[in-house]
């Protein structure tokens, strides 16, 4: 991961200041940890908190956020989000969402997706399956415009 | 964390960043790995497509979950018998951890009054002597020299040792005695060292820390057993009866002298072990006034049972019971089972 930050910096010097640059889209990834909490009077919360003790079972919420900072409309905005190897896919990740259970090559609805068997036949693909999830924005991302997906995970 | 936005460039190519990581299993990610969840985008502007590079949240470590389990392999006493040695009960230490651990091992006897975990025993009231243990660290089923009295070595996660106690019981053990051993592990970190409970310390994204998720969140596990002791508590009796004079034949015969009279020496076994090689010995010169051997009734060994205060004539011919060089009789009973009765019959003429 060294690397790769290494790399993104480099990209981001190299890049000349351009027309090109009034076109940028930005993008954050956040996590939280879902902790329920037992209150005095005995009632259950659901507290997030920053990850900082992670052991295996623990609901990971990840937040991806976007933001249109140029001066032009930007279309056929996709996000897309592997799994990280060590988090298991938990639920719905919102209406615009679709998952990929075969690396990214193929995208759908949960529901819709089917893992092939030994034997020939297919089963029913599951959360544990999933490897990626996409958003399209099927409208039209207007200058200035922000919003986010949320997904949860559990730490394998 | 911070949720700051980054503002990227078209410059390059999306890339499916994969994390490597270990293999999924019960006890879960092993810990130290690390989980970040990378995010592309692709969009148009004016029909051009953008890839700008991936942006990656920040970065977190799996913490070390510390959760392992001991457990006797059975749920019934061990029975022993008294003046053994090295006598065994069979634990299991189980780690369900997510990194791999060592482990301390404590044992010991439990107090007198403490309630076994096995419903055959009940209350511990009686000690081993000399017990230790041995740790199976080279999973070969064999307690091998320097295995005695050691931690539990690199137990991986989601496997499990065995644990072995050992103990004496001397001859004084009584039938019926109940010793119970307990067995705590205390969870070491791979190279020996204490595990520090780090619920209470300043979070780390970056750095391994330890939750304790064992039973009471304490690092500790405890488990018992124990031993039933096997005894067999003899009893021994002589019955006697006249069974003829000279005067009345076997008719309300009386004991008078030239009287035949039969003994029975019973050995009633009341405890819950056998007892083997039980020798009888009756010297004749003590039976006052002074008998002699009557070598025309075989003497019975044997016999199960008395009826009516008479022994029974099931037992088998013993005619070498008698020494007529030192007049007294003497046979070894082989086993005297558990609950059960042996008895040795033979018959003497008075004086």
């Amino acid at each position: 991961m060294m690397l790769f930050r290494v790399a993104l910096l480099l990209s981001i010097i190299a890049t000349p200041v351009s027309a090109e640059a009034k076109t940028a889209v930005s993008l954050s990834s956040d996590v939280f940890v879902e902790h329920n909490e037992i209150s005095a009077d005995g009632k259950s919360r659901i507290i997030l908190s920053e990850p900082k003790k992670v052991v295996p079972g623990d609901t990971l919420i990840f937040v991806v956020r976007y933001q249109n900072d140029s001066s032009v409309v930007a279309r056929n905005f996709i996000v897309t989000n592997p799994m990280p190897a060590a988090v298991a896919f938990v639920d719905d990740a919102g209406e615009a969402a679709q998952v990929s259970i075969d690396g990214g090559r193929n995208f759908g609805a949960l529901t819709d997706l089917q893992v092939p068997l030994s034997n020939g036949r297919y089963r029913p693909a599951t959360a544990d399956d999933v490897t990626h999830i996409r958003w399209k924005v099927e409208s039209d991302l207007p200058a200035g415009k922000a919003g986010k997906f949320v997904y949860r995970g559990r730490v394998k | 964390m911070t949720s700051k936005l980054k503002t990227l460039v078209a410059s390059t190519s999306v890339m499916a960043l994969l994390m490597s990581g270990a293999p999924a299993m019960a006890a879960g990610t092993q810990a130290g790995t690390s989980i970040e969840n990378s995010v592309s985008v692709t969009f148009e502007v004016n029909g051009q497509t953008q890839t700008p590079p991936p942006v990656a949240s920040d970065e977190f470590v799996v913490d070390r979950k510390i959760i392992f389990d001991v457990n006797a392999t059975d749920t019934v006493s061990t029975v022993v018998n008294p003046n053994t040695t090295e006598n065994v009960l069979t634990f299991t230490l189980e780690n369900t951890s997510n990194d791999t651990l060592d482990f301390d091992i404590v044992i010991a006897n439990l107090a007198n009054g403490f309630s076994t975990t096995n419903g055959d025993a009940g209350v511990d009231n009686f000690d081993a002597d000399n017990i230790f243990y041995c740790v199976d660290n080279n999973d070969n089923n064999v307690c091998d020299p320097g295995e005695e009295n050691v931690d539990v070595n690199d137990l991986a996660p989601d496997s499990d040792r065995t644990i072995w106690v050992y103990g004496d019981f001397p001859i004084t053990t009584p039938n019926g005695a109940v010793a119970a051993v307990s067995v705590t592990a205390v969870g070491l970190t791979s190279a020996g060292a204490a595990l520090t409970d780090d619920s209470g310390d300043a979070d780390d994204a970056t750095l391994v820390q330890n939750v304790f998720a064992d039973t009471d969140e304490n690092n500790t596990e405890t488990a018992d057993d124990n031993y039933l002791a096997a005894a067999a508590v003899l009893s021994v009796a002589k019955l006697s009866r006249v069974v003829s004079d000279p005067i009345s034949g076997t008719t309300n015969p009386k004991a008078i002298p030239g009287a035949t009279i039969e003994y029975c020496i019973t050995v009633d076994n009341t405890g819950s072990a056998a007892a083997s090689n039980v020798v009888i010995t009756d010297d004749l010169d003590q039976v006052s006034p002074s008998a002699e051997y009557d070598a025309a009734f075989t003497p019975l060994r044997n016999g199960t049972g008395v009826t009516t205060g008479v022994c029974d004539t099931d037992g088998a011919a013993d005619a070498a019971a008698y020494n007529a060089g030192t007049n007294d009789i003497s046979s070894t009973l082989a086993t005297v089972p558990a609950g059960e009765m042996r008895t040795l019959i033979f018959r003497v003429t008075i004086q």
